[in-house]
Protein backbone atom coordinates (compact mmCIF):
# COMPACT_ATOMS: atom_id res chain seq x y z
CA UNK A 1 0.00 0.00 0.00
CA UNK A 2 2.52 2.36 1.25
CA UNK A 3 4.82 1.40 -1.82
CA UNK A 4 1.92 2.06 -4.51
CA UNK A 5 1.13 5.48 -2.53
CA UNK A 6 5.20 6.40 -3.27
CA UNK A 7 5.24 5.28 -6.82
CA UNK A 8 2.03 7.79 -7.47
CA UNK A 9 4.15 10.56 -5.57
CA UNK A 10 6.60 9.84 -7.82
CA UNK A 11 5.74 9.56 -10.55
CA UNK A 12 3.22 12.76 -9.66
CA UNK A 13 6.32 14.74 -9.73
CA UNK A 14 7.89 13.83 -12.75
CA UNK A 15 4.38 14.34 -14.66
CA UNK A 16 4.55 18.34 -13.24
CA UNK A 17 7.70 18.35 -14.09
CA UNK A 18 7.60 17.34 -17.36
CA UNK A 19 4.56 19.49 -17.59
CA UNK A 20 6.41 22.46 -16.61
CA UNK A 21 9.58 21.66 -18.64
CA UNK A 22 7.09 21.10 -21.61
CA UNK A 23 5.18 24.91 -20.91
CA UNK A 24 9.17 26.67 -20.20
CA UNK A 25 10.10 25.46 -23.83
CA UNK A 26 6.79 26.48 -25.71
CA UNK A 27 7.38 29.83 -23.80
CA UNK A 28 10.99 29.84 -25.07
CA UNK A 29 10.11 29.32 -28.35
CA UNK A 30 7.40 31.72 -28.19
CA UNK A 31 9.68 34.63 -26.78
CA UNK A 32 12.13 33.74 -29.52
CA UNK A 33 15.82 35.19 -29.23
CA UNK A 34 17.94 37.49 -31.35
CA UNK A 35 18.79 36.54 -35.09
CA UNK A 36 21.57 38.81 -36.22
CA UNK A 37 22.65 38.25 -39.94
CA UNK A 38 24.99 40.38 -41.91
CA UNK A 39 23.26 41.27 -45.33
CA UNK A 40 26.77 40.97 -47.47
CA UNK A 41 24.20 40.98 -50.77
CA UNK A 42 22.93 44.09 -49.79
CA UNK A 43 26.04 45.83 -49.58
CA UNK A 44 27.55 48.96 -51.28
CA UNK A 45 30.43 48.63 -54.26
CA UNK A 46 33.73 48.87 -52.75
CA UNK A 47 34.90 52.58 -53.17
CA UNK A 48 38.57 54.41 -53.48
CA UNK A 49 38.18 56.37 -49.64
CA UNK A 50 41.82 57.08 -50.15
CA UNK A 51 44.78 56.65 -52.66
CA UNK A 52 48.57 57.87 -52.90
CA UNK A 53 51.37 55.82 -55.05
CA UNK A 54 51.65 52.94 -53.42
CA UNK A 55 48.42 52.78 -51.53
CA UNK A 56 44.65 52.39 -51.91
CA UNK A 57 42.32 52.69 -49.04
CA UNK A 58 38.48 50.98 -50.40
CA UNK A 59 35.05 51.25 -48.57
CA UNK A 60 32.41 49.11 -48.56
CA UNK A 61 29.24 49.25 -46.18
CA UNK A 62 27.29 45.81 -45.15
CA UNK A 63 23.74 46.49 -43.89
CA UNK A 64 23.32 43.76 -40.82
CA UNK A 65 19.18 43.23 -39.33
CA UNK A 66 18.29 41.38 -36.06
CA UNK A 67 15.52 39.21 -37.56
CA UNK A 68 14.61 38.04 -33.78
CA UNK A 69 12.06 38.64 -31.66
CA UNK A 70 14.73 39.69 -28.58
CA UNK A 71 17.45 41.85 -28.35
CA UNK A 72 20.59 40.86 -29.67
CA UNK A 73 24.08 42.35 -28.53
CA UNK A 74 27.14 42.27 -31.09
CA UNK A 75 30.10 41.89 -28.44
CA UNK A 76 32.82 41.97 -31.25
CA UNK A 77 32.85 42.13 -35.06
CA UNK A 78 35.87 41.40 -37.73
CA UNK A 79 36.93 40.85 -41.15
CA UNK A 80 38.64 38.13 -42.16
CA UNK A 81 40.35 38.55 -45.75
CA UNK A 82 41.58 35.64 -47.47
CA UNK A 83 43.73 35.64 -50.15
CA UNK A 84 47.09 33.01 -49.80
CA UNK A 85 50.05 34.35 -51.09
CA UNK A 86 50.16 31.31 -53.36
CA UNK A 87 47.04 32.91 -55.23
CA UNK A 88 48.36 36.60 -55.28
CA UNK A 89 51.51 38.08 -53.42
CA UNK A 90 51.74 41.13 -55.01
CA UNK A 91 50.13 43.58 -52.17
CA UNK A 92 49.91 43.53 -48.34
CA UNK A 93 46.34 43.71 -47.25
CA UNK A 94 45.13 45.42 -43.87
CA UNK A 95 40.91 45.05 -43.54
CA UNK A 96 39.26 46.40 -40.26
CA UNK A 97 35.17 47.15 -39.53
CA UNK A 98 33.59 50.27 -37.64
CA UNK A 99 29.67 50.63 -36.76
CA UNK A 100 28.74 53.29 -38.90
CA UNK A 101 26.15 54.74 -36.06
CA UNK A 102 29.69 55.07 -33.63
CA UNK A 103 32.72 55.17 -36.14
CA UNK A 104 35.93 54.91 -34.50
CA UNK A 105 39.27 54.26 -36.53
CA UNK A 106 41.01 51.82 -33.82
CA UNK A 107 39.31 48.67 -35.58
CA UNK A 108 37.72 47.80 -32.34
CA UNK A 109 34.10 46.93 -32.32
CA UNK A 110 32.48 48.31 -29.33
CA UNK A 111 29.73 46.17 -27.94
CA UNK A 112 26.00 47.25 -29.50
CA UNK A 113 22.64 46.30 -28.27
CA UNK A 114 20.42 45.66 -31.71
CA UNK A 115 16.93 45.73 -30.81
CA UNK A 116 14.02 42.86 -32.71
CA UNK A 117 13.41 44.50 -36.35
CA UNK A 118 16.69 46.95 -36.13
CA UNK A 119 19.86 46.75 -37.42
CA UNK A 120 22.74 48.72 -38.77
CA UNK A 121 25.52 49.34 -41.18
CA UNK A 122 29.13 47.91 -40.83
CA UNK A 123 31.67 50.02 -42.82
CA UNK A 124 34.46 47.77 -44.03
CA UNK A 125 37.95 49.22 -45.23
CA UNK A 126 40.81 47.44 -46.76
CA UNK A 127 43.93 48.68 -47.19
CA UNK A 128 46.22 47.49 -49.85
CA UNK A 129 49.60 48.76 -49.81
CA UNK A 130 52.13 47.85 -52.61
CA UNK A 131 55.17 45.46 -52.46
CA UNK A 132 56.59 46.84 -55.01
CA UNK A 133 55.65 50.57 -54.43
CA UNK A 134 53.05 51.29 -56.85
CA UNK A 135 49.65 50.19 -56.19
CA UNK A 136 48.59 50.18 -59.34
CA UNK A 137 50.98 48.67 -61.52
CA UNK A 138 50.81 45.65 -58.30
CA UNK A 139 46.97 45.20 -58.52
CA UNK A 140 47.28 43.88 -62.17
CA UNK A 141 46.37 40.75 -62.12
CA UNK A 142 44.31 41.10 -58.32
CA UNK A 143 41.95 37.86 -58.01
CA UNK A 144 38.87 37.73 -56.78
CA UNK A 145 39.21 37.97 -52.82
CA UNK A 146 36.64 36.09 -50.65
CA UNK A 147 36.20 38.34 -47.25
CA UNK A 148 34.07 36.95 -44.41
CA UNK A 149 32.49 39.33 -41.70
CA UNK A 150 32.81 37.02 -38.35
CA UNK A 151 30.67 38.38 -35.17
CA UNK A 152 29.89 37.31 -31.87
CA UNK A 153 26.14 37.92 -30.62
CA UNK A 154 24.62 37.31 -27.37
CA UNK A 155 21.29 37.18 -26.74
CA UNK A 156 18.85 35.47 -24.34
CA UNK A 157 20.48 32.05 -25.27
CA UNK A 158 24.14 30.92 -25.01
CA UNK A 159 26.77 33.50 -26.99
CA UNK A 160 27.70 32.36 -30.78
CA UNK A 161 30.11 33.08 -33.64
CA UNK A 162 29.02 33.38 -37.27
CA UNK A 163 30.24 34.96 -39.97
CA UNK A 164 28.93 35.85 -43.48
CA UNK A 165 30.95 35.42 -47.06
CA UNK A 166 31.43 39.08 -49.75
CA UNK A 167 33.69 38.88 -52.63
CA UNK A 168 35.94 41.48 -53.65
CA UNK A 169 35.98 40.79 -57.26
CA UNK A 170 38.66 41.59 -60.10
CA UNK A 171 36.14 43.59 -61.55
CA UNK A 172 34.67 45.70 -59.16
CA UNK A 173 38.17 46.17 -57.90
CA UNK A 174 39.00 47.35 -61.36
CA UNK A 175 35.77 49.58 -61.24
CA UNK A 176 36.81 51.07 -57.91
CA UNK A 177 40.20 51.83 -59.34
CA UNK A 178 39.18 53.64 -62.59
CA UNK A 179 36.67 55.99 -60.30
CA UNK B 1 29.88 83.04 0.09
CA UNK B 2 30.76 79.78 -1.79
CA UNK B 3 28.26 77.31 -3.77
CA UNK B 4 27.97 73.58 -3.72
CA UNK B 5 30.05 72.71 -7.07
CA UNK B 6 29.84 69.40 -9.02
CA UNK B 7 33.57 69.19 -10.52
CA UNK B 8 34.19 65.58 -12.94
CA UNK B 9 37.59 64.71 -12.88
CA UNK B 10 39.10 62.92 -15.98
CA UNK B 11 41.27 59.73 -15.82
CA UNK B 12 42.87 57.37 -18.25
CA UNK B 13 41.37 54.25 -18.19
CA UNK B 14 41.49 52.26 -14.94
CA UNK B 15 41.54 48.73 -14.29
CA UNK B 16 42.52 46.12 -11.51
CA UNK B 17 45.88 47.01 -11.77
CA UNK B 18 44.84 50.53 -10.45
CA UNK B 19 44.44 51.26 -7.08
CA UNK B 20 41.13 53.88 -6.99
CA UNK B 21 42.07 55.40 -3.27
CA UNK B 22 45.54 56.14 -5.39
CA UNK B 23 44.00 57.10 -8.72
CA UNK B 24 41.76 59.78 -6.84
CA UNK B 25 44.91 60.67 -5.66
CA UNK B 26 46.63 60.94 -8.77
CA UNK B 27 43.85 62.91 -10.70
CA UNK B 28 42.02 64.98 -7.97
CA UNK B 29 44.15 65.22 -4.95
CA UNK B 30 45.30 68.46 -5.83
CA UNK B 31 41.75 69.34 -5.84
CA UNK B 32 39.80 68.10 -2.85
CA UNK B 33 40.11 69.97 0.21
CA UNK B 34 37.88 68.99 3.93
CA UNK B 35 35.13 70.57 2.74
CA UNK B 36 34.56 68.61 -0.57
CA UNK B 37 32.89 65.31 -0.83
CA UNK B 38 34.47 62.27 -3.47
CA UNK B 39 32.20 60.92 -5.18
CA UNK B 40 33.30 57.67 -7.48
CA UNK B 41 31.55 55.86 -9.85
CA UNK B 42 30.35 52.15 -9.08
CA UNK B 43 31.25 50.59 -12.16
CA UNK B 44 34.89 51.76 -11.72
CA UNK B 45 35.23 50.63 -8.55
CA UNK B 46 34.27 47.25 -9.06
CA UNK B 47 36.63 47.30 -12.01
CA UNK B 48 39.90 48.21 -10.02
CA UNK B 49 38.27 45.25 -7.68
CA UNK B 50 38.78 42.78 -10.40
CA UNK B 51 34.91 42.36 -10.25
CA UNK B 52 34.70 41.70 -13.69
CA UNK B 53 34.10 38.68 -16.17
CA UNK B 54 33.17 37.20 -19.81
CA UNK B 55 30.46 35.71 -21.08
CA UNK B 56 33.18 33.50 -22.28
CA UNK B 57 34.15 32.39 -18.77
CA UNK B 58 30.85 31.48 -17.68
CA UNK B 59 28.57 27.93 -17.87
CA UNK B 60 25.07 29.25 -17.49
CA UNK B 61 22.92 26.71 -15.29
CA UNK B 62 19.47 25.77 -16.06
CA UNK B 63 18.21 28.21 -13.06
CA UNK B 64 19.90 31.19 -15.31
CA UNK B 65 18.53 30.19 -18.69
CA UNK B 66 14.57 29.85 -17.39
CA UNK B 67 14.80 33.03 -15.00
CA UNK B 68 16.72 35.18 -17.39
CA UNK B 69 13.37 34.62 -20.05
CA UNK B 70 11.31 36.54 -17.49
CA UNK B 71 12.90 39.70 -17.42
CA UNK B 72 12.23 42.55 -19.16
CA UNK B 73 14.47 42.95 -22.23
CA UNK B 74 16.29 45.95 -20.96
CA UNK B 75 17.26 44.61 -17.76
CA UNK B 76 20.74 43.42 -17.45
CA UNK B 77 19.80 40.09 -16.05
CA UNK B 78 17.90 39.47 -19.39
CA UNK B 79 20.90 37.72 -21.05
CA UNK B 80 22.06 34.20 -19.23
CA UNK B 81 25.30 35.93 -18.94
CA UNK B 82 24.02 38.66 -16.87
CA UNK B 83 21.86 36.32 -14.71
CA UNK B 84 24.54 33.23 -14.41
CA UNK B 85 26.95 36.23 -12.86
CA UNK B 86 24.71 36.85 -10.92
CA UNK B 87 24.54 33.21 -9.48
CA UNK B 88 28.24 33.45 -9.70
CA UNK B 89 28.08 35.70 -6.63
CA UNK B 90 25.15 35.03 -4.61
CA UNK B 91 24.39 31.47 -5.34
CA UNK B 92 21.89 29.61 -8.01
CA UNK B 93 19.71 28.98 -5.07
CA UNK B 94 19.47 32.21 -3.62
CA UNK B 95 18.59 33.88 -6.90
CA UNK B 96 16.44 32.06 -7.84
CA UNK B 97 14.71 31.79 -4.55
CA UNK B 98 14.43 35.22 -4.51
CA UNK B 99 13.02 35.80 -7.90
CA UNK B 100 10.03 33.55 -6.89
CA UNK B 101 9.69 35.87 -3.90
CA UNK B 102 10.03 38.49 -6.17
CA UNK B 103 7.20 37.25 -8.70
CA UNK B 104 5.02 36.43 -5.98
CA UNK B 105 5.75 40.15 -4.56
CA UNK B 106 5.05 41.41 -7.59
CA UNK B 107 1.53 40.06 -7.77
CA UNK B 108 1.03 41.74 -4.69
CA UNK B 109 2.22 44.91 -6.55
CA UNK B 110 5.39 45.30 -4.63
CA UNK B 111 8.31 46.06 -7.12
CA UNK B 112 11.78 45.03 -6.37
CA UNK B 113 11.71 42.36 -3.96
CA UNK B 114 13.86 40.24 -6.17
CA UNK B 115 17.00 42.95 -6.95
CA UNK B 116 16.76 43.69 -2.69
CA UNK B 117 17.19 40.07 -1.58
CA UNK B 118 20.05 39.30 -4.43
CA UNK B 119 22.57 42.11 -4.57
CA UNK B 120 24.69 40.98 -7.28
CA UNK B 121 21.44 40.83 -9.42
CA UNK B 122 20.65 44.46 -8.36
CA UNK B 123 24.74 45.70 -8.67
CA UNK B 124 25.36 43.89 -11.99
CA UNK B 125 26.11 45.39 -15.50
CA UNK B 126 25.87 42.67 -18.24
CA UNK B 127 27.86 43.53 -21.84
CA UNK B 128 27.65 46.69 -23.10
CA UNK B 129 27.07 48.11 -19.66
CA UNK B 130 30.54 49.84 -19.21
CA UNK B 131 33.07 51.50 -21.68
CA UNK B 132 35.73 49.76 -23.98
CA UNK B 133 37.34 47.92 -23.01
CA UNK B 134 35.07 46.74 -20.72
CA UNK B 135 32.26 46.52 -22.94
CA UNK B 136 32.63 43.02 -23.91
CA UNK B 137 32.82 42.26 -20.02
CA UNK B 138 29.76 41.99 -17.55
CA UNK B 139 31.02 43.92 -14.60
CA UNK B 140 29.58 43.07 -10.83
CA UNK B 141 29.18 45.24 -7.78
CA UNK B 142 31.64 46.40 -5.84
CA UNK B 143 32.92 44.87 -2.76
CA UNK B 144 33.01 46.91 0.30
CA UNK B 145 31.69 49.89 -0.78
CA UNK B 146 31.67 51.31 2.86
CA UNK B 147 35.08 50.91 3.13
CA UNK B 148 36.43 51.91 0.22
CA UNK B 149 34.72 55.44 0.91
CA UNK B 150 36.24 55.30 4.49
CA UNK B 151 39.87 54.78 2.19
CA UNK B 152 39.20 57.78 0.35
CA UNK B 153 38.19 59.80 3.29
CA UNK B 154 41.24 58.98 5.14
CA UNK B 155 44.00 59.71 2.16
CA UNK B 156 42.19 62.56 0.52
CA UNK B 157 40.97 64.09 3.58
CA UNK B 158 38.11 65.41 2.02
CA UNK B 159 35.16 65.89 4.10
CA UNK B 160 33.12 62.68 3.05
CA UNK B 161 33.16 60.19 0.14
CA UNK B 162 30.83 57.89 -1.76
CA UNK B 163 30.47 55.01 -4.03
CA UNK B 164 27.81 55.90 -6.14
CA UNK B 165 25.58 53.76 -8.81
CA UNK B 166 24.22 56.74 -11.79
CA UNK B 167 22.64 56.87 -14.84
CA UNK B 168 21.32 59.43 -17.99
CA UNK B 169 18.17 57.96 -16.64
CA UNK B 170 17.68 60.11 -13.73
CA UNK B 171 18.76 57.25 -11.65
CA UNK B 172 21.20 57.82 -8.63
CA UNK B 173 21.90 55.12 -5.85
CA UNK B 174 24.66 55.30 -3.13
CA UNK B 175 26.08 52.19 -2.87
CA UNK B 176 28.62 53.06 -0.15
CA UNK B 177 29.68 55.72 2.04
CA UNK B 178 32.52 57.19 4.51
CA UNK B 179 30.88 57.98 8.13
CA UNK B 180 28.15 60.93 8.36
CA UNK B 181 26.90 60.96 5.20
CA UNK B 182 23.50 60.89 4.06
CA UNK B 183 23.30 59.09 1.00
CA UNK B 184 19.95 60.00 0.01
CA UNK B 185 20.71 63.96 -0.14
CA UNK B 186 24.02 62.74 -2.29
CA UNK B 187 22.29 60.81 -4.47
CA UNK B 188 19.78 64.00 -4.99
CA UNK B 189 22.79 66.03 -5.46
CA UNK B 190 24.26 63.15 -8.14
CA UNK B 191 20.90 62.96 -9.73
CA UNK B 192 21.88 64.42 -13.28
CA UNK B 193 24.64 62.31 -13.41
CA UNK B 194 27.80 64.77 -13.78
CA UNK B 195 29.85 61.40 -14.26
CA UNK B 196 28.61 62.08 -17.84
CA UNK B 197 28.71 59.42 -20.26
CA UNK B 198 31.32 56.40 -20.94
CA UNK B 199 33.02 58.54 -23.37
CA UNK B 200 33.74 61.51 -21.16
CA UNK B 201 36.18 59.12 -18.31
CA UNK B 202 35.22 60.57 -15.84
CA UNK B 203 34.64 58.49 -13.11
CA UNK B 204 35.60 60.61 -10.02
CA UNK B 205 32.98 63.77 -9.24
CA UNK B 206 34.22 66.01 -6.39
CA UNK B 207 31.38 67.86 -4.91
CA UNK B 208 32.68 71.12 -3.70
CA UNK B 209 32.36 73.29 -0.20
CA UNK B 210 29.59 70.79 0.81
CA UNK B 211 30.47 70.96 4.36
CA UNK B 212 29.86 75.00 4.53
CA UNK B 213 26.56 74.84 2.63
CA UNK B 214 25.54 71.40 5.26
CA UNK B 215 26.32 74.48 8.11
CA UNK B 216 24.56 77.38 6.57
CA UNK B 217 21.10 75.06 6.03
Amino acid sequence: MYFYTFVNIIVTIIFIVAVLFVAFRIFAWKQGDEHIVMLPKKRTPFEVEDISFNQVTLVSDIPFVNKGRQNGTIMDLYPRHLLPQEQFDAVQIHSWTTDLADERHDGYWKSVIIEPRKGGTVRLRLILTAKTGNIRKDLVGFPDMNIDIVYQVVGRSDWHISKNRLILTAEELQQAMRQ
Amino acid sequence: MANLELVPVHTRILTHRDDIVEAIMHYAGDNIGPEDIVCVAESVVAITQGRITRPEELRPTWQARLLCRFVPAEGSMSSVYGMQSAMELDGKWKVFGAFILGAIAKAFRKDGVFYQISRAAALTDDVTGTMPPFDKHIVYGPKDADKVAERIVQRTGSYGAVVADVNDLKRAAVLGHSRGMDPKRIARILIDNPFGNDDQMTPIVIIKNFASISERQ
